[in-house]
């Protein structure tokens, strides 16, 4: 792979951007020495980079695309939009219509507000349930990621005791420790925040366990504390109407982000009726949230969605690339296991607790043009055809004998 | 001990740390014994059994190459006294010329025990780690055979102990060379720079690495080095 204009772009970026490039897709989260560090442009499941080379992608942009880059539909709606204007001192109508669109989509939805970033509704939502419990306390999965701010961000810098003080964990799938917790703190818990199953970085996913569901909604009711779905990842890879439906339960909360826009930068959080006065009491807003190509960008992809029933396509293309990519490590002796949904696996290699083996896999994968990220859940795009992740698997084998042969 | 390593106390606590690491590297056995640090109750560093000096001297030492110590040892114990004078200048010598191959081993692994007392002593950085469960890190340099290794275990908290080339930890940064190396122990590498060019490269557990970087630079901050 050819590599100058990332290097010198990253030195250029160094000098004026803290760490050149920050957060999940700062260099040293990923492998640093074979992904790109700058992208030019993308269509469909691929993307160049600024050196020219074209990567057959796995990440759709960590999640934020769906339907492939550039898609079509969502483009002309977005361009439909330029005509008119972005953010005004007052939200376009088409704010209205989405919150429709989304409140006749999810079944538990009776109402919905926006925002640009997952992390915005995530901590939104854990206030509404203060507000509406009047407790304190908020119980989140051990490891799980939730967004940006200082009660939940994964990083270091910048933290003061008191802010996760009232901050509680348990073990994903654990119900007695979570059950103990409630049962600690009674009366004081206002919210648990869960994903829709564990897809923690660093480490294999994990799905619900069989009860998992219905007893966190049975504790839930016992203890009155709202269940808050952070869907954010997830949302409409797993069920086009959210995911608490490919897992069979129902939250007070759901948080939506990511494929929402199709890489438009929106977030949704939509709530029961109940939740309704609590919300309208918890200030909300934001320069550019009221952004109508977002809002278009949005409709035209759950749309798309709801239509082409992308999120059983993705799933389907998934567990299809899943095994046969299983079957391929097996041939040279690698225990691969795709963990989680198909739709985004999460690649973890049996043994390989310090991941030695994976980064080095990926590794030869890069050289491929094969963007498979050693440490993040993959996301499969619905532009992949089953041309392409067979031309993707073609070259993993290719890749992953090359990995071998280097041992 | 642990009492009398404070916030106040621990810059200069990981400085005596690090220039006994220092010693280690670059003098012999029973020289780099004079130099091992203690902290005493009435507040002063010690290094070996004689060599003693108030903070402030301490920092003199650090910063200016040469402070008094106290009278009282210096007049009771006049030879190790000034043993550990002499080994106490040779190390502030190696940090000053890092040219010997030795001299910069003695730099990394004085870097190394100063980042440790940090891992063991400072709140934050100890928090930092609390959720690991794996706990080894290896430093190398590419094409030696040389490796560091740092680990936590519960009696004796974070420190630097001997590795074999082939051991394997839970996560390893190699430096390119020897230069790429001395300049990380100095604190003068752009750590963000150098894992784009590939002058330092991190494999295994990487948010290991992310938790050690991030103390070494509460550390890089906070405590004396010398001719900085």
């Amino acid at each position: 792979m050819k590599r100058i204009q990332s290097d010198l772009l990253f030195q250029n970026a160094n000098r004026v951007i803290p760490t050149g490039i920050y957060g999940h897709m700062a260099p040293g989260a990923g492998l640093p020495l074979d992904f790109p560090h700058f992208c030019s442009s993308g269509k469909g499941a691929r993307f160049t980079d600024v050196d020219g080379n074209e990567w057959i992608d796995f990440m759709c942009g960590f999640g934020a695309v769906l339907h492939g880059y550039r898609h079509e539909t969502i483009e002309q709606a977005v361009q439909k939009q330029r005509e008119s204007g972005s953010v005004f001192n007052q939200p376009h109508f088409l704010m209205v219509e989405l919150a429709e669109k989304l409140v006749d989509l999810v079944d538990f939805a009776d109402w919905a507000v926006f925002a640009k970033n997952g992390s915005d509704l995530t901590t939104w939502a854990i206030r509404v349930a203060r507000e509406k419990t009047g407790k304190e306390y908020v119980i989140k999965a051990k490891g799980a990621y939730h967004g940006v701010d200082a009660w939940c961000d994964p990083g270091m810098g910048g933290r003061i005791s008191s802010d996760r003080e009232f901050i509680l964990e348990f073990q994903w799938n654990n119900i007695s420790q979570l059950e103990s917790l409630l049962e600690n703190y009674s009366n004081k818990v206002a919210a648990l925040i869960l994903t829709p199953y564990h897809h923690a970085s660093f480490g294999p996913s994990e799905l619900p366990s069989d009860d998992f569901w219905e007893q966190v909604e049975k504790l839930c009711k016992k203890y009155e504390v709202a269940l808050v779905l952070d869907d954010v990842r997830c949302g409409w890879r797993l069920d086009d109407s959210g995911s608490h439906n490919y897992f069979g339960f129902s939250p007070d909360l759901a948080i939506y982000s990511k494929a929402m826009g199709n890489g438009y930068a929106i977030s949704a959080c939509v709530g029961r009726d109940e939740f309704r006065s609590s919300a309208a009491d918890v200030f909300l807003t934001g320069s550019c949230w009221n952004d109508a190509y977002a809002f278009s960008a949005a409709l035209a992809s759950l749309q798309m969605s709801k239509e082409n029933l992308v999120a059983k396509s993705v799933l389907e293309k998934g567990k299809y690339f899943c095994s046969k990519l299983e079957g391929i490590a097996q041939e040279f002796g690698i225990k691969l296991k795709m963990t989680g949904v198909p739709s985004m696996p999460y690649p973890w290699i049996e043994g390989d607790e310090n991941l030695y083996q994976i980064q080095g896999l990926c590794k030869f994968a890069a050289a491929e043009g094969l963007y498979f990220h050693p440490h993040h859940n993959w996301f499969i795009s619905n532009a992949l055809s089953y041309e392409d992740l067979d031309q993707a698997l073609f070259i993993a084998k290719k890749g992953f004998g090359k990995f071998i042969e280097q041992q | 001990m642990n009492d009398l390593i404070t916030s106040k106390t621990l810059p200069l606590w990981a400085a005596a740390r690090s220039i006994y690491g220092c010693a280690v590297e670059c003098l012999t056995v029973k020289n780099s014994q004079s130099l091992i640090p203690r902290i005493l109750p009435s507040g002063e560093f010690s290094f070996g059994t004689s060599l003693i000096f108030s903070p402030d001297s301490f920092v003199k030492v650090i910063e200016d190459g040469f402070a008094l110590p106290q009278v009282r040892y210096l007049l009771s114990a006049p030879m190790s006294t000034f043993r550990s004078v002499i080994n106490l200048a040779r190390v502030g010598n190696a940090y000053r010329s890092a040219s010997q191959m030795k001299e910069i081993y003695g730099i990394l692994n004085g870097s190394l025990e100063a980042i440790c007392s940090y891992l063991n002593h400072h709140l934050v950085a100890k928090k930092t780690f609390d959720e690991e469960t794996l706990n080894t890190l290896t430093f190398e340099i590419k094409g030696m055979k040389r490796k560091w290794l740092i680990k936590m275990d519960d009696s004796n908290g974070w420190q630097v102990v001997a590795c074999s080339p082939l051991q394997h930890a839970s996560a390893c940064l190699t430096f390119k060379d020897i230069e790429v190396a001395k300049n990380a122990a100095l604190g003068a590498l752009d750590s963000w720079l150098s894992l784009t060019n590939a002058e330092i490269i991190l494999s295994g557990r990487i948010p290991l690495l992310d938790k050690f970087g991030y103390v070494s630079r509460i550390a890089q901050k906070e405590v004396p080095r010398p001719g900085r």
